[in-house]
């Protein structure tokens, strides 16, 4: 190759000229909104937690209470909208790549937090040691579900809505374990349809 | 009070993202060699940094920060990614980029695609040293405290990675430039 006599300066100038038509066109606000949910996740509420992901067959075999059994719609998934809900209890987030991140804290409002994942597409039904007769457990937990944390501060997973099957509901409930010590534990199952309730 | 700081925190971020974001950009685009993804990435990173902004903001290089965190979040996204991508045993970063990101090329770029081409071809490390050295203009120190990497280190890859370049690009500078 032939020397066109530049200099290793008149290199990286040109390296760096090359680029000047590159510019960050994402706004602040999606920025700091994604910071935010970041920032959610790290909060630092009193409690323990444990999280219990269910196989494919599964039941809960506790005494019905504070349960919310309303899906979404009659098709099963969802129209979904971002979502950003921070309350003492739970918060759901939406993120950048359409996920939805939970983060259960405390065991309250059962009813509103369905709510909320519906409006985040994700069609749930959500107990406080209630009491369920599950539909068939599905094997697309694994896909659905991700990044399960349990820490002091809460119970933390990701959902990833467009994985859920037509007609799926995520069953979520939360409970004090029966081991002594004030322990919440968190059991999610992907349900291949709405179970029917504890007679 | 205590609204006061937030808002003032928001505002020293709102600066910080406004004239930093360029620049981090290039720079993760140099090393990551696709345009879209080193987006991703970059505006994943800013993210973070709002998310950790008390300690980003007393960082000595807060851009550096964010290049370096969103370099890792590619790897990061790249090991999640190996499952389901075959790899014959070359760069493994070139190899997820291009990959990942056939679908997004961007054919209607006015960009000259001989530099990042050369970028590409570049080893990896090469590549972030021109990153942080070139487009975000960090000294040799700084640059060797971000990659981890011993200064002299930093000194060695860039001229090596300046003469390559040399190489790569005087067939084309040649090419451009009319003979008198």
């Amino acid at each position: 190759m032939s020397d066109t006599g530049m200099n290793d300066t008149d290199i990286l100038e040109l390296v760096q000229g090359s680029l000047g038509g590159v510019h960050m066109q994402r706004p602040i606000g999606e920025i700091t909104a994604r910071g935010r949910g970041l920032r959610t996740r790290r909060r630092s509420i009193a409690g323990v937690a444990a999280v219990g992901v269910l196989g494919a067959s599964t039941a809960l075999a506790l005494p019905l209470s504070g349960s919310s059994a309303q899906p979404v719609s009659a098709h099963g998934q969802a129209q979904s909208r971002s979502v950003n809900v921070d309350l003492a209890a739970w918060s759901v987030h939406t993120n950048a790549d359409a996920t939805v991140t939970i983060t259960i804290r405390e065991l309250r409002d059962p009813n509103k937090l369905r709510q909320v994942l519906a409006e985040a597409g994700v069609p749930a039904i959500v107990t406080v040691g209630g009491c369920v007769r599950n539909g068939d457990g599905l094997p697309q937990i694994g896909i659905v579900l991700n990044h399960t944390v349990s820490k002091l501060d809460g119970t933390i997973f990701t959902v990833k809505p467009s994985a859920m099957p037509p007609g799926s509901v995520l069953s979520i409930a939360y409970y004090d374990t029966l081991s002594g010590g004030h322990t919440m534990t968190t059991a999610i199952a992907l349900l291949a349809h709405m179970p029917t309730p504890c007679s | 009070m205590r609204k006061r700081g937030v808002e003032q925190e928001s505002g020293e971020f709102a600066e910080f993202y406004l004239s930093s974001r360029d620049g981090c950009l290039r720079a993760v685009y140099a090393s990551v060699g696709d345009r879209l993804l080193a987006e991703d990435l970059v505006a994943e990173a800013f993210a973070r940094a709002w998310a950790s902004w008390r300690k980003v903001a007393r960082h000595p290089a807060p851009q550096a920060w964010v290049v370096r965190t969103a370099l890792n979040t590619h790897v990061s996204w790249w090991r999640r990614r190996r499952r389901e991508v075959t790899w014959d045993g070359r760069d493994a970063a070139s190899d997820a980029a291009s990959a990942v990101t056939a679908a997004y090329e961007d054919t209607d770029t006015l960009l000259d695609e001989q530099v990042p081409a050369a970028l590409r071809e570049l080893p990896t490390r090469q590549r972030e040293v021109i990153a942080l050295r070139v487009f975000l203009d960090l000294d040799t120190e700084t640059t060797a405290r971000t990659l981890g990497i011993a200064p002299g280190t930093v000194t060695a890859h860039l001229s090596r990675a300046t003469a390559t370049l040399r190489g790569r690009l005087a067939l084309s500078i040649e090419q451009e430039t009319p003979s008198s």
